[in-house]
């Protein structure tokens, strides 16, 4: 501590308090302490953190260049047999079971079990699974953390002007969410997804976190609501602040705690979502893309269920962390929820 | 799994002829259904085999699906009728047909024309779709007295189902008149020329045809036509009765089993648009059939449920999607099932408008051409269940050249380090890196049963060699056909598609090879590739009335076409297909819609094949 | 609240055109449309492209497709209102049909999701509440989130092939699985058991996932509940755990939680799409998806306007059944 400081405190005899130390200190403190009090959510800011350096740092974390093709040389090629084929089409008709005998040099090796040359395997395609699990955390990040910014900003704004005012702009946009929800989120994603033609990240995420609106403005609106009347709201009117600067200086800051849990909880469910957009069909192609990576996989079934199960482990941790992280989030902020 | 000499054939199974009409099916159900086809025939028997047609081909494209069900294709000597055993029913699972209408003369969608296999007969089909032997159908004999003159012999014994108006009265000559004169004129009964016959330019050469009586047929053509006996054999040429035309024209639209009347083994009894077919066999076939009914179930939407339901023998037969599951059912069930590979019926191309910068250019094109690895695509989506293929594939190959030479020519090389060294020269030659960006339009379904294979061709071959951006662009094929009207890939635009193309309908062809590639003909414009010995040969091609003739005049075409990389199309492979089928089943012969009367007729199921036990009643 | 009722009735009517009217202008957007697709679908080279103009003309113009976006907009409307909701592309029937046909599955699939998710969902989150930060409730909460964070579609795949050929238990010689029947389709009144074995993985895996949802939330509630006074005063009267667990926290923690159900129950409409997918259930959702992606246009229109009506309705059967029961909650 700064000699001054503690000189300070033992002349006033006060001691210091936490909130004047400095803010990094007391960020540290109090991530230490929920991590301690909170196992769990210990865990699952773990779990992020770790994905978060796996996309951050992909180049140096991966292998190989994901999109780098492996093979290997062929062992089985029969060239007495390729030799007819080249005259003779039925021939490979007749060895369908067995194509290797018609490949001449390099064998691709897809869907290949862990091994010290590759520490998860192949894919469908001979690529590095591990790689690209790396590089495809990337896109479960963009399209999970990006669809909750949109939705938590455009949700709280529209949340906000629809508790605060009132009257018939309350109304509006209530019929409006109501007529959003009322679309299975499935449909209305597929809907948003065919009427574009070529769904990118970018719109897929703008996509995802317009259809996630109507929750965030739910909540958003109730506790407006509730902190509508606070007795310190109405001071702040009486002394003549503006509608803007009630609701920005005051009512905000006091609505961020279930805004913040809502923010991380649904991180995971965009996620899954993205995922399951790719499993229908509507992604975008050229992205690695851990959703895409589990269809191909799921498409050699219980042949050779590898990849689709690391995969799987990828997204399900994924989800896992951020929920963990959410739920520990609210159990902490909301002062009435905390342990006996 | 070793084969007999012959090649053994998928037994035909689902109706999935038009995988394309699933295309978009596919997306979901990354199902394909594929159509296999069988290798082309070696010699066409009777006068010259093949269709003229100048005038909408009425193929139905089917699209293959990478996966899947797939039904036949392939070939399998049939079985002696000997061990045949009747009754039982057979049941596969459809795909998501689509259905036009239920007038064949008016329709040209692969399912329908499947449906009219088991139900309606042609005058003469095909016994051996590879060996191309003719037997048949409705005509007990054909001949021909003079180049211009063709008598048709009614079969003995020939009835229509009982289903009213036609109410199960014997055949007559009438009836076949009634269908070569509806076909050549093209009109409705109120006399207004309608488009959707399509297959309108075949009957062309018909100068007459007449009954003399009830038994017999008389055609006359204006000129010898080499290909008549080929349109008489198609899969839409299936004779229906005249008073059922007359009684039903306005309906058929509505997809009612009871418009389709036919004399063939089966009757159809039961349909929805879903995919629910039921066909049950007609007592007064005069060839016999065996099994009791056929039965399709709609839809599986997701291809672990189909190979589920497979396993569980609730279907007779299923087309596994990867070599793993393919592997993985053959070793866990050895002995119990059956594989039936054949090759696909669409082979996998591209295409491109020629006419214009840029791709007229042909370094550029070349370049393109020669980067695509066609071994490497085949190891990697097919894990190698796939074949080169020229513009010729190897389904026709008895017109084409042998893989031998193929891979002499650019594109096709074996050595790689070469093609690619030579290749990327090419493309600064050209002038390529200005080109800037370059759009690869993959379509939707095509990425959905290969997820991966877009990325694969834009940025592990293309991208990876020559420098350039190429993005992927998703496109329903729709688009895809409208932008090729509009000679949309290329003609100032840097564009280019890939995918499944056109299937393989004919045993010979020479008439498709007209269709795209004679600067004369109206598909050309598309292409826009103006070869003079190409016009020269195809339009030779048209009228050479002797076969072997005709076999080198393709080769030599198919040589200028792939000299000049594709000549608008450049083909990529044809994939082969699996169908595994239970022991109990067996099928025969079964090149989709062209001999679907013989799986009708033929196929059969023991019940007492030990695999039998467990199968749901 | 007679009037409130009414109230929200009727602006439900204005919300419901309101989605009709944008799934008609989004479903007129889409790219492809049906007819070309048709087309297309069969020929992708096409022969002869004037006759392939043509055919595209000669059905546009019999689906009545060929008016201008406006003018079929009024149609539609005016069709509606006698209660026609035009003819489906495909099968050339009642576009209603189709929902129709699937309701009963997805009514039965929905219902099983929710049975287990109720029956899983509030043991656990009882458990969890009163063990809160021990063992039991770690577990019992990572076990619950990984089961809704899990990608259903891949677990469901895994489960049918394994259970169809039996997974055997391990240290036995036993195994669970059992035949599922994929063809036919059976509901559960048709034929119980069959029905039952087909629907039985995708109500597991999906009823587990619903219920970590609803687990949590019971969870929280109950941690609230349990802090109030009167639950002291309970425990200070020396009451056993379960009766004041059961008799006093639960019935006052389940209020939201029976909204979220509730909520989950509008949502049931619209099935698990999923999971239809993947078990060959032709339910409403399955339907769905085929409509969008096959373009026919006003199966997708009639599908997405009965659900959404229904949501519309059974959100304001929710909104007043909790007011009811919680006499503390009334609306201005």
């Amino acid at each position: 501590m700064a000699s001054e400081s503690t000189a300070t405190d033992l002349v006033l005899g006060v001691p210091k308090s936490n909130s004047d130390r400095p803010f990094p200190l007391r960020a540290t403190r109090a991530v230490g302490h929920f991590m301690v009090s909170k196992p769990l959510g210990g865990f699952g800011i773990v779990i992020i953190l770790i994905i978060v350096a796996m996309a951050v740092f992909a180049p140096w974390v991966s292998r190989y260049d994901p999109e780098q093709l492996f093979s290997k040389p062929n062992p089985d090629f029969r060239p007495d047999l390729y030799e007819q084929s080249l005259t003779n089409p039925l021939i490979k008709l007749q060895y369908a079971d067995h194509p290797e005998y018609f490949i001449n040099g390099e064998i691709a090796r897809p869907l290949e079990s862990p091994s010290r040359e590759h520490w998860l395997g192949t894919d469908r395609f001979s690529h590095d699974l591990y790689s690209r699990i790396i590089y495809g955390a990337r896109l479960s990040l963009f399209v999970g953390i990006g669809a909750s910014i949109i939705a938590m900003l455009l949700g709280t704004f529209f949340g906000v002007i629809s508790g605060f005012f009132g009257g018939w702009v309350d109304m509006v946009l209530q019929r409006t969410t109501d007529a959003m929800l009322a679309f299975p989120s499935l449909i209305l994603l597929l809907l948003f997804v065919q009427v574009l033609e070529q769904p990118n990240k970018y719109f897929i995420t703008v996509a995802l976190g317009i259809v996630g609106i109507s929750q965030v403005i739910r909540i958003t609106r109730a506790s407006v609501l509730a902190t509508r009347e606070e007795v310190y709201v109405l001071a702040a009117r009486s002394i003549g602040a503006s509608n803007h600067r009630v609701m920005l200086r005051h009512i905000l800051p006091n609505i961020m705690a279930p805004i913040i849990v809502i923010f991380t909880i649904t991180i995971g469910a965009y996620i899954l979502a993205e995922a399951g957009l790719q499993f229908i069909g509507f992604g975008d192609p050229t992205e690695i893309s851990w959703g895409k990576m589990i269809n191909e996989g799921r498409s050699s079934g219980t042949a050779k269920p590898l990849m689709a199960l690391f995969c799987g482990i990828a997204i399900t941790l994924a989800v896992l962390g951020f929920n963990l992280a959410g739920d520990a989030l609210r159990d902490e902020l909301d002062p009435r929820l905390r342990g006996r | 799994m070793g084969c007999i000499e012959a090649v053994k054939d998928s037994k035909g199974g689902n109706l999935l002829m038009s995988d394309l009409d699933n295309y978009w099916k596919r997306k979901l159900a990354h199902q394909g259904l594929s159509r296999r086809r069988v290798l082309g025939g070696a010699v066409l028997g009777g006068v010259g085999v093949g269709s003229l047609a100048l005038v909408g081909c009425g193929d139905d494209d089917d699209d293959e699906a990478s996966d899947a069900t797939p039904d036949t294709g392939g070939t399998v000597a049939p079985t002696p009728s000997g061990s045949a055993v009747k009754g039982g029913t057979a049941r596969f699972s459809s795909a998501n047909n689509t259905w036009d209408t239920f007038d064949v003369d008016r329709s040209r969608f692969t399912p329908f024309a499947v449906v009219m296999g088991y139900t309606n007969e042609s005058v003469v089909h095909y016994k051996s779709f590879e060996k191309g032997e003719l037997e048949g159908g409705l005509a007990s004999k054909w001949e021909q007295p003079d180049a211009s003159t063709l008598n048709i012999t009614l079969r003995d014994g020939a009835t229509w189902h009982n289903k009213p108006p036609v109410n199960g009265r014997a055949a007559t000559s009438e009836d076949i008149v009634a269908f070569i004169k509806r076909n050549k004129e093209g009109k409705t009964q109120d006399g207004v020329d309608d488009v959707n016959f399509y297959r309108k330019g075949e009957y062309a050469n018909v100068a007459s045809v007449s009954a003399p009586d009830a038994k017999t047929v008389n055609v006359k053509f204006t000129k010898p036509d080499p290909f008549f006996l080929g349109t008489l054999a198609s899969g839409y040429a299936k004779i229906q009765a005249p008073e059922a035309v007359k009684a039903f024209e306005k309906d058929y639209a509505n997809l009612k089993a009871d418009l389709i009347i036919g004399t063939g083994a089966y009757s159809l009894t039961e349909f929805k648009a879903e995919g629910s077919l039921t066909f049950t066999k007609h007592d007064k076939y005069p060839q016999g059939q065996n099994l009791d009914k056929i039965q399709y179930f709609p839809l599986f939407t997701d291809n672990a449920a189909l190979q589920a339901a497979f396993e569980q023998k609730q279907i007779d037969a299923y087309g596994p999607r990867t070599k793993q599951v393919l592997d993985e059912l053959l070793a866990k069930y050895a002995g119990k099932i059956t594989n039936y590979p054949a090759f696909a019926a669409n082979p996998m191309a591209g295409t491109y408008y020629g006419g214009t910068p840029p791709w007229n250019n042909a370094n550029l094109i070349g370049a393109i051409f020669r980067t695509i690895d066609r071994r490497q695509l085949i190891q990697q989506m097919f894990q190698g269940l796939a074949a080169l293929a020229g513009n010729i594939p190897p389904t026709q190959a008895a017109f084409g050249i042998t893989e031998k030479e193929l891979i002499t020519y650019p594109g096709y090389l074996e050595d790689r380090a070469k093609e690619l060294a030579e290749a990327k020269q090419m493309w600064s030659a050209g002038g390529g890196p200005a080109l800037g960006d370059i759009t690869v339009d993959i379509p939707d379904i095509w990425e959905g049963a290969y997820s991966g294979v877009g990325a694969l061709i834009t940025n592990s071959m293309l991208k990876a060699n020559l420098g350039n951006n190429f993005n992927v662009k998703l496109e329903p094929y729709s688009t895809i056909t409208g932008k090729l009207i509009q000679q949309k890939y290329g003609n100032g635009a840097n564009n280019i598609w890939y995918g499944w193309i056109s299937d393989v309908t004919k045993l010979e062809p020479s008439i498709d090879l007209y269709n795209s590639y004679n600067s004369a003909s109206p598909q050309f414009q598309q292409f826009g590739v103006k070869i003079q010995k190409v016009d020269d040969t195809t339009s030779k091609l048209l009228t050479e009335l002797d076969l072997e003739k005709r076999k080198t005049m393709t080769k030599e075409v198919e040589i200028e076409l792939i000299k000049a990389y594709g000549a608008g199309i450049p083909y990529n492979m044809i994939t082969i297909g699996n169908t595994l089928v239970h022991n109990y089943y067996h099928p025969t012969e079964n090149q989709p819609f062209v001999t679907a009367h013989q799986f009708a007729s033929r196929a059969y199921i023991d019940p007492k094949d030990p695999t039998y036990q467990g199968r749901p009643a | 609240m007679g009037t409130y009722i009414l109230r929200r009735a009727l602006i439900n009517i204005p919300v419901i055109w309101m989605v009709a009217t944008v799934v008609f202008f989004a479903t007129s957007v889409l790219p492809g449309d049906y007819v070309a697709q048709r087309i297309a679908a069969q020929n992708p080279i096409p022969d002869n492209p004037e006759l392939a103009q043509q055919q595209l003309d000669a059905v546009r113009e019999d689906l009545g497709l060929d008016d201008p976006v406006g003018v079929r907009y009024l149609q539609y409307m005016g069709n509606l209102l006698q209660g026609d909701f035009g003819t489906s592309f495909e099968t050339r029937e009642n576009a209603i049909k189709g929902f129709m046909d699937g309701f009963p599955y997805t009514l039965q699939l929905g219902i099983m999701t929710l049975i287990v998710a109720t029956m899983t969902a509030i043991p656990i989150g009882i458990l969890s509440a009163i063990r809160q930060d021990t063992i039991s409730d770690y577990v019992l909460r990572v076990f619950s989130i990984i089961a809704l964070a899990a990608p259903n579609f891949w677990v469901a795949t895994m489960l049918l092939l394994y259970v169809i050929r039996g997974i055997p238990l391990p240290f036995t010689d036993a195994e669970i699985g059992w035949t599922i029947d994929l063809t036919s389709q059976a509901l559960i009144w048709e034929d119980p058991i069959t029905s039952l074995k087909l629907f039985a993985i995708p109500a597991i895996a999906g009823g587990i996932a619903a219920g970590a949802g609803v687990m949590r939330l019971l969870r929280s509630q109950m941690l609230e509940v349990l802090r109030a006074d009167y639950i002291r005063t309970a425990w200070a009267k020396g009451m056993r755990e379960r009766s004041v667990v059961v008799r006093h926290a639960l019935k006052n923690a389940m209020i939201p939680v029976l909204t979220v159900l509730g909520l989950q129950i509008a949502g049931l409409i619209g099935g698990s799409v999923v999971f239809e997918f993947l078990f060959n259930i032709p339910g409403v959702g399955n339907r769905i998806l085929r409509s969008i992606t096959a373009r026919d246009v006003p199966v997708v229109q009639a599908f997405i306007l009965v659900i959404a009506t229904f949501v519309v309705f059974v959100n304001l059967a929710v909104d007043v059944a909790y007011s009811i029961v919680d006499p503390r909650i009334r609306f201005s």
